[in-house]
């Protein structure tokens, strides 16, 4: 008769419990992997490098295919892109021709030798203003994206449309706390992935709050931590 | 039996049943044979059929009347925004006479600008009468246009349920618009994905190639810089894009380039730069491949000659916009610059004077959208079997023995008449 312990252990021996294999490191953040770049393969530059989450950035660039077709990588802890000088960068490797429609992609890590400096995209040197204000809404747009999830997991309790699409009936389903026809996050996502610019969006974020809502109490509990996230000087 | 000579054909190493069939008769195929057989390896189709010059084919071919080349004009003046207009006016007309329009939409670049045309130059009521065929990909290809432009005012259908053979077997007032010749208004994106890899592809080259092009790369639009002093890259990059596991590929390229500059030779369109080259292959070669695909492939048989010769209304295949095409070569109209985003520039300023977003303009890139098609259609249809159309509009398919015999015929008598090397 095994022991309680060696009955809980085991889990060591299951395959879904054993450690990752190595490669899925990059993925995850671990000290060979610091950044993690948004690729623009018709700028053929970095146009974002974020050091927090990669998942967070595969979702930022879904929320910006409605302007431009990219590329998700991970990134070397050497490779010398920081955000200030990301749009000299491009990369030295045959990515092929992957846009075959509109979703990004996520790629395998880039090592240092296959970052290259090449100076900034060589048809916007007329506009780099332009240019550089386009970069910032993707900033905007992976700083409301860190921001949501934060304010999704703090507060959004009632939401049972997640599990709504595993049952096979058509029963109505509770969005969040908000009383927002399709929940507070969904909504904003859709905001920025319609917007062309950081003030068409926030104003457009202001009047989320500015409607009528059902459930007033929670609305503004969300309208605090957003600001606090997102929108704080 | 065949009625020669052929309106289209087209050997294509990417779908199995021809491929099966060119692979086990590979080694009975004259030189030119082979030749032909390795276009469809390059490119996974081989549909070129000139409307001008020297390009000798394995069969007897002709180009089905009213698709001719409009003769070249040097002082021909209309602007691609005038004539896109011109062409949207025409639209409203067959709606005003009792015509319902389905258009095509991708999402894309060419099915915006005939949207954006529509929008600018009918009323709310005639837009009424146009319904788009679109999916979820047209959608999310450019959202901020369809939320803006489409979403209220047009009738929709779902391209998952309602086929191109559908509309072309509704009433015969039905007209469908296909954007399909866009790509050979602009040039081919087979060369904007050459440009994008030139450092790559010259980085493959020997030494004295290699400096020769690298000062090569501001030039591709450049009209004083003849495409020829590409050479050694072109033949370079065609041999690479066929496939490696024949080593006649090695010639491959060499052989490409001769017949290629052999027609622009003997052609009455100027071609100079290497953006002209690219535009030249799409606009003479393939044209006639874009211009009747959609009927061939996913139309039907007993409705293919109604629909290519009077039905189908190809927005871009009007005498004027090839007039304009022929004229605006290497002054930014086609590709404004050296990326990707650049290309397609006069209609990507056109969308971008009526929607102001200047992300499209800007960062948008060209998306396959034949795919889905051809992807939703499969099933229906025998698509994989086509080889080509004969002059009475009979499909031809490999799965007949006597088009199997009629290909191999053509396949192991070609030869190579345009180059000594």
């Amino acid at each position: 008769m095994q022991s309680p312990q060696a009955i809980l252990n085991q889990i060591s021996r299951s395959k879904w419990a054993r450690p990752p294999p190595a490669h899925f490191s990059q993925y995850y953040g671990n000290k060979e992997t610091s950044n993690f770049g948004l690729f623009i393969p018709g700028l053929e530059r970095f146009i974002l490098i974020d050091d927090l989450d990669l998942w967070s950035v595969l979702h930022a660039a879904k929320l910006l295919s409605s302007k431009f077709q990219s590329l998700v990588f991970p990134m070397d802890n050497e490779t010398p892109v920081f955000t200030h000088s990301c749009l000299n960068y491009g990369i030295q490797r045959n990515i092929g021709f992957p846009i075959i429609n509109q979703t990004p992609l996520l790629k395998e890590r880039l090592t240092l030798h296959e970052v290259v400096k090449v100076g900034p995209p060589i048809d916007r040197l007329d506009d780099l203003e332009q240019l550089v204000k386009e970069q910032e809404y993707c900033y905007f747009v992976l700083k409301t994206v860190q921001a949501l999830r934060v304010i999704d997991g703090l507060y959004t309790n009632l939401d049972n449309r997640f599990y709504a699409k595993f049952f096979d009936v058509e029963l109505l389903y509770n969005e969040d706390e908000t009383g927002i026809p399709n929940g507070f996050v969904a909504e904003v996502e859709k905001i920025i992935y319609l917007s062309s610019t950081i003030d068409e969006a926030t104003k457009q974020i202001e009047n989320i709050f500015a409607r009528p809502t059902s459930k007033p109490y929670f609305m503004n509990i969300y309208k605090e931590k957003l600001t606090e996230l997102l929108f704080h000087d | 039996m065949i009625k020669l000579p052929l309106y289209f054909h087209s050997i294509c190493y990417g779908w199995v049943p021809h491929q099966e069939f060119l692979k086990t008769n590979f080694k009975d195929f004259s030189d030119g044979g082979k030749f032909h057989t390795m276009i469809a390896r390059l490119i996974s189709d081989n549909m070129l059929i000139p409307r001008d010059g020297e390009w000798s084919l394995p069969w007897p071919t002709t180009i089905i009347p009213g698709y001719e080349m409009p003769t070249y004009d040097k002082n021909f003046n209309l602007s691609f925004s005038e004539i896109t207009d011109l062409t949207g006016i025409k639209t409203k007309k067959l709606i005003n006479e009792g015509k319902n329009i389905v258009v095509f939409y991708s999402g894309g670049i060419d099915s915006t600008v005939c949207v954006t045309s529509l929008l600018k130059n009918l009323s709310d009521k005639e837009l009424k009468s146009v319904r788009l065929v679109l999916s979820y990909d047209s959608l999310i290809e450019n959202p901020m246009f369809f939320e803006k432009y489409i979403k209220d005012k047009f009738t929709l259908l779902d391209s998952n349920t309602t086929f191109y053979s559908d509309i072309i077997n509704e009433s015969s007032d039905t007209i469908p618009i296909t954007l399909d010749q866009g790509d050979s208004l602009f040039g081919t994106e087979f060369g904007t994905k050459m440009y994008s890899k030139f450092y790559e592809l010259i980085n493959e080259m020997n030494p004295e190639a290699k400096s020769k092009l690298k000062h090569l790369y501001n030039g591709i639009t450049n009209e004083d810089v003849h495409y020829s002093k590409y050479e050694d890259l072109l033949v370079h990059y065609f041999s690479k894009s066929a496939y490696k596991e024949f080593s006649y590929n090695q010639t491959f390229g060499r052989l490409y380039y001769d017949k290629i500059v052999k027609n622009i030779n003997t052609s009455h369109v100027p071609v100079h730069s290497l953006h002209d080259f690219f535009w030249w292959l799409i606009f003479n070669i393939k044209y006639m491949h874009c211009a009747i695909r959609s009927s061939v492939y996913y139309g039907t048989e007993d409705k293919m000659k109604e629909g290519i010769k009077e039905r189908v209304f190809n927005w871009f295949g009007t005498d004027d916009y090839q007039k304009w095409s022929m004229v605006n070569n290497n002054n930014g109209q086609k590709l404004n610059g050296l990326t990707q985003p650049r290309y397609k520039w006069a209609a990507r300023k056109y969308i971008y004077n009526f929607d102001k977003n200047s992300w499209a303009l800007n960062y948008k890139l060209k998306i396959p959208s034949l795919r889905n098609l051809y992807v939703k259609n499969f099933k229906n249809l025998k698509i994989e079997k086509i080889f080509g159309v004969d002059s009475d509009f009979k499909l031809l398919t490999v799965d007949n023995e006597e088009v199997r015999d009629f290909i191999l015929k053509g396949l192991k008598n070609y030869k190579i008449d345009w180059s000594n090397k």
